[in-house]
């Protein structure tokens, strides 16, 4: 990769302030807005692979990240394994849920593709809330434990940061490799036109599989991260609402582009918080930023930078 | 091939040699598309069978059928338009290739090594077919007779031993429909067979030494050039068609 001086100069202020954050960062409840950022930039980067870049509409992400939120709290309160041994487990379950979720879906497209997998997400829910023996039901898990890291309990969100940090980037770059490779392109032309990627070789079905498998796995990682944060879920989180949010990140920030996903969760976390001051008005505004940047944005906030420059110079 | 109680292909016939260029022509409606789509796997044929050296093709899918050596344009296009036209051609690459999502955890050598092999095969096919000008561009910003090239590029990167071609000749000048003339000429001289379905009558006549001439599903003639401007019952079929 070829950076300029300018880039990597810039690129290296930007790792410093990230690392020291915590420091910067009095505030428990900021900190807390941001690694909830953080999480949901997971998610939504999962997302985005079967959405933006395989162009399938599946909406099962919040199901997903609630088997990945609730396996890892299982593990971790009945079984008393170490977060070490549970995140993985986490991310392998999860996995395995998308594969079983997205058979079905195989035999539709567009928006009865989008019904099917709402409909998946249902019932996963419903089993969260039903499944008491498992999941405790309605009541949901508590005193989930922290993860031990280099000896130290990572039981605050300033502690917890580096760790969220860490994976995030980690998984914001696997999309970018998963991208510039033979998968990734294959990903790319099934949305284009399935028919044209079946005619090249490209086993539509088989990808379909693997992004909703690589979506899920997201989305598992970031539950299981969730659980040991907040150390207490329940069916609540992981309903349509959380969907709702997470497609309006996704769509806010730009579906189909690497950094979409890091704007939307930001600027919708950020937002959502600081539109508290207007107390009863706070959801009205906050669905209206959604529904105007949807509409004149449709494209998502990334597109901002090129379109002041294009409209400056006047085309 | 039955739609319904339409019948689109009736016990239709065909064969094609290695080397060799059949011209398939016929009005529309005559089952030309629905041919193919039926040889491509993209419909399955209700009678009969669709056979490649001795392997029966009929119940496969699209992508088995291209990893088996036959590929196809589409008579509307049907690029990658949010792609370049370099990566356009490096997904025709893909039946030849294998590097999948698990290679990244225990063979990533092999990842980035099958990845350059693809890009140079991408960039020899462009210059090949003199596309390296527009390798870096996006599919859908391209003259419509760049894009008919870089579909039949595409086609080529999965290196096929037959090429079905669907009216490549549609909506191209005299200029574009001469180096077309030229591009299939090469292709010819690798060994790769062709089918082609041409409205364009001068084209077929030039360069295809073998005519088969469809209507309402039904081979009404088969021939040399010479033979099917003679044919009474080609004649009849066209009637109202003028020759270019």
């Amino acid at each position: 990769m070829e950076l300029s001086r300018t880039r990597k100069i810039s690129y290296v202020i930007i790792g410093l302030l990230l690392v020291f954050l915590p420091t910067f960062v009095k505030s428990i409840y900021v900190m807390h807005i941001i690694n909830m950022v953080l999480i949901y930039t997971v998610i939504i980067s999962g997302m985005n692979i079967i959405m933006g870049y395989c162009g399938q509409f599946m909406l099962a992400q919040a199901a997903f990240y609630g088997i990945g939120a609730y396996t890892s709290a299982i593990l971790a309160t009945r079984l008393g394994l170490s977060f070490w041994i549970c995140l993985p487990s986490a991310v392998i379950v999860t996995c395995v849920a998308g594969l079983l979720t997205s058979l079905p879906c195989l035999k539709v497209r567009g928006h009865y593709l989008a019904i099917v997998s709402l409909g998946l997400a249902v019932v996963i829910h419903e089993a969260m809330v039903n499944l008491v023996d498992l999941t405790n039901g309605p009541g949901g898990i508590i005193r989930i434990p922290a993860p031990f890291l280099f000896g130290m309990s990572l039981d605050t969100d300033h502690r917890y940061y580096h760790l969220l940090l860490v994976l995030t980037i980690l998984s914001i770059l696997f999309v970018k490799l998963i991208l510039e490779s033979r998968v990734g392109r294959a990903f790319i032309a099934i949305r284009e036109s399935y028919t044209a990627a079946e005619a090249m070789g490209i086993n539509h079905r088989f990808y379909k599989i693997i992004g909703f498998m690589l979506s899920a796995s997201y989305a598992g990682l970031a539950g299981s991260l969730y659980a040991h944060l907040v150390k207490f879920i329940s069916p609540d989180s992981f309903g349509l609402e959380e969907l709702l949010l997470e497609i309006a990140m996704l769509l806010v920030g730009g579906i189909g582009t690497l950094a979409g996903p890091v704007l939307g969760a930001t600027v919708l976390s950020f937002g959502y918080e600081y539109l508290r001051a207007l107390k009863g008005l706070q959801m009205v505004v906050y669905g209206l930023m959604i529904l105007l940047s949807v509409i004149f944005i449709p494209q998502g906030l990334v597109t901002i930078k090129d379109r002041v420059l294009a409209f400056r110079r006047g085309s | 091939m039955r739609f319904g109680g339409v019948v689109a292909l009736n016990h239709l016939s065909l064969g094609l040699n290695q080397g060799e260029i059949l011209g398939l022509i016929g009005p529309n409606g005559s089952g030309k598309s629905t041919l193919f789509n039926v040889v491509t796997g993209f419909y399955r044929a209700n009678e009969g069978k669709v056979r490649l050296e001795e392997e029966d093709l009929t119940e496969l899918y699209p992508h088995e059928i291209t990893e088996r050596g036959l590929a196809r344009t589409f008579q509307n296009l049907n690029l990658f338009n949010r792609m370049t036209v370099l990566e356009n051609v490096m997904v025709g690459m893909h039946p030849r290739t294998s590097a999948g999502l698990r290679h990244f955890f225990y063979n990533p050598a092999r990842v980035v090594r099958e990845e350059r092999w693809m890009r140079k095969g991408a960039q020899l096919i462009l210059k090949e077919l003199d596309l390296e000008e527009y390798s870096r561009e996006q599919a859908k910003n391209l003259p419509y007779g760049v894009q008919r090239r870089v579909e039949i590029a595409r086609a080529m990167a999965t290196e096929p031993k037959f090429l079905l071609l669907d009216e490549p000749a549609a909506g191209l000048n005299v200029a574009e429909t001469e180096t077309l003339q030229e591009t299939i000429g090469r292709i010819l001289e690798k060994g790769i067979a062709i089918l082609l379905v041409e409205h364009n009558m001068r084209l077929v006549m030039n360069i295809c030494r073998r005519i088969c001439v469809l209507n309402y599903g039904e081979k009404v003639a088969e021939g040399t050039p010479a033979e099917i401007n003679e044919s009474k019952a080609v004649i009849e079929a066209y009637l109202g068609k003028r020759k270019r």
